[in-house]
């Protein structure tokens, strides 16, 4: 832990420091736009989704456009809320969230195991690489999503006291 | 053409030798004459040298056998190289510039006869200018995606019959390259000896250097041809790293050209520092060639393994992921003891579930306690969010906090004790953190519904 505090004060721009300072924006625009706090479980629900969707984004925003997974990952969540303000705005018409199917991952798909599967599943567009290429952007998602914990739990500590 | 200069500036990590750096200079312009002086060169060197100092600290990393073949710094990046070779000795460098005009004619040739191992060259033959003689081969390379060596040659004969000889595999390369390709490349080198055989020839003749036996090199050519596609015992895995890196059977035979034709002109060189650079390990080390990085992995079978090209090329991806799956061992906590593919990945997969689940509960944890509070952003980053708190008072609240909530944490325990991960405690520490902020009922039913249904497909 503390290795990681110096490593991270040694370097003002590394992840941890670019995902701190993009999430908390995020979260701040976000409880701006929130209405007063509604007990609701739907609108709690929501604003879960859309905290969530924040981290998510600012995480991948953070890492860059050289890896394969925050791309992936960032494409799905502007797919998710294009689609829903489609949905909201336009009801039916859905044509743009054809999804976007590439023939690579078919063939991966067949020919991995059942855990390479489910691990394609798991790491954000891994559904279309060799698995080799998977190790390693699973290497680097995990060592994002620890970072991603950690600030997290800092901020409620932080909110919470 | 901006490639070539940048090509040739990463050819600066000759350890510390910057006379060496001189010579490199005469190829890269891309339209200027070649300058036999080395003063002239010199500037050249000091507009280029400030280009590309972190492929200088790439390649020096690499150069780790003391060479005095002075090889030049291999770019590990896919920057491509023209083809020089770089005399061992400063001193050569002033004999051989003269060479350069001289053998204008002759290299085009030369270069026109490389242009057998593959289209490419042959397209780019045309158009370069003679005064540039080793254009062609930057040209080519340019072309290619794939790091290359840069050749430099004390012999600036020999070094087009090397040239010659090497086109054909820089032709081919890429920047991943299958060990499926190699063997073809390796095919493709084989059959090329023959038109190599032909470019030596004609280019012998016209440098007049007769005493060379035209006859020797070539069968030693073919001989060491036929010893490497014959020879199935013994291979071990090796990386190519720069363009002239050369076969292990060839390159002796090779050598032994470079020295008879080198010792003519040079006269004093030392035929050991010859300066051709020579990315081989293992078995070649003993020539002294540095280790530059690979620019694509040319596997060979292993003792009594079957030689197929698919089973190596399925070796060399076996080998890969293995290693990955080692570096992945260190990363998740808890798996140093866990051995095997299957099971790793297992740990693996859970780990990434398990962290999921973790910023899920945090973002849904932030939701409820969003509203309540007010953010400021100043305060917090003030605060410096990215150092842990410490848990003094905290840990003392939480604990009180627990034995109120036993009952309702001891489901959690449950699931924790089926699979005793070591970062399973990191999940409960975020559990209980839910508690400790007190929440109101209504946000303890949530964070509980959020809770169970992410351990219970957890543990599914």
């Amino acid at each position: 832990m503390t290795s990681d505090h110096i490593s991270s004060l040694r370097n003002p721009s590394s992840i941890k420091t670019r995902f701190a300072h993009r999430f908390v924006l995020a979260l701040k625009k976000l409880s701006m736009d929130r209405a007063s706090s509604s007990v609701s479980m739907a609108d709690r629900y929501k604003r879960y989704r859309k905290v969530r969707a924040a981290a998510y984004a600012s995480m991948a925003s953070s890492v860059g456009p050289k890896r394969a997974w925050a791309r992936a990952l960032l494409r799905k969540i502007r797919n998710r809320k294009m689609g829903s303000n489609l949905m909201k705005r336009l009801g039916s018409r859905t044509g743009l969230l054809k999804k976007r199917t590439v023939l690579k991952p078919r063939n991966h798909r067949e020919m991995g195991s059942e855990q390479e599967n489910s691990l394609r599943e798991l790491v954000p567009g891994g559904e279309g690489m060799e698995f080799y290429r998977l190790l390693n952007e699973t290497g680097h998602y995990i060592k994002c999503l620890r970072a991603q914990v950690k600030v997290m739990k800092n901020i409620i500590d932080l909110y919470s006291n | 053409m901006d490639m070539v200069a940048a090509i040739e500036s990463e050819n600066w990590q000759v350890n510390g030798n910057n006379l060496i750096n001189t010579s490199v200079e005469m190829i890269p312009m891309n339209n200027s004459t070649v300058e036999p002086s080395a003063c002239s060169a010199a500037s050249m060197v000091d507009s280029f040298c400030p280009q590309n100092w972190d492929q200088q600290a790439n390649s020096e990393t690499l150069s780790n056998l003391d060479s005095v073949r002075a090889n030049l710094g291999w770019n590990p990046n896919q920057i491509l190289r023209s083809g020089v070779f770089l005399p061992a000795v400063p001193g050569m460098i002033h004999q051989s510039l003269p060479h350069f005009p001289a053998d204008s004619a002759f290299i085009e040739r030369a270069a026109r006869f490389s242009s057998f191992s593959g289209g490419n060259f042959g397209e780019m033959m045309n158009s370069f200018t003679i005064p540039d003689p080793l254009n062609p081969y930057s040209h080519t390379f340019a072309s290619m995606q794939g790091p290359h060596e840069i050749f430099r040659d004390n012999g600036y004969e020999m070094n087009l019959a090397e040239a010659c000889k090497e086109a054909s595999f820089p032709v081919e390369h890429g920047t991943e390259m299958s060990p499926l390709q190699n063997e073809k490349r390796r095919e493709n080198f084989l059959r090329s000896q023959e038109e190599v055989k032909n470019a030596v020839d004609i280019l012998l003749n016209e440098s007049g250097m007769d005493e060379f036996n035209n006859r020797d090199p070539i069968e030693k050519f073919e001989g060491a041809a036929v010893e490497s596609s014959g020879q199935g015992l013994g291979f071990k895995k090796r990386k190519r790293i720069a363009q002239n890196e050369k076969k292990e059977a060839p390159q002796p035979c090779v050598e032994t050209e470079k020295d008879r034709v080198e010792s003519k002109p040079k006269g004093d060189q030392d035929p050991a520092s010859s300066s051709k650079p020579v990315g081989k390990q293992g078995k070649q080390g003993s020539q002294g060639s540095d280790i530059p990085k690979e620019e694509y992995i040319h596997v060979r079978a292993r003792r009594g393994q079957a030689t197929n090209s698919h089973s190596l090329a399925e070796r060399v991806r076996r080998e890969k992921i293995s290693e990955r799956m080692k570096y992945l061992q260190d990363l998740v906590p808890g798996c140093s003891k866990v051995t095997g593919k299957a099971v790793m990945l297992d740990e693996i997969i859970n780990y990434v579930q398990s962290l999921q689940r973790q910023v899920e509960f945090l973002s849904m944890k932030l939701a409820t306690v969003n509203p309540q509070l007010e953010f400021n952003i100043e305060a917090f980053l003030a605060k410096d969010v990215l150092q842990p708190r410490t848990r003094n008072s905290s840990d003392a609240l939480r604990r009180a906090i627990n034995l109120r909530s036993t009952a309702v944490s001891e489901e959690f325990k449950e699931p924790s004790s089926q699979v005793p991960n070591a970062w399973e405690d990191e999940l409960h520490n975020v559990v209980q953190m839910g508690f400790n902020s007190s929440p109101t009922i209504d946000e303890q039913d949530l964070v509980l519904f959020c809770i169970s249904s992410n351990l219970a497909s957890f543990i599914d």
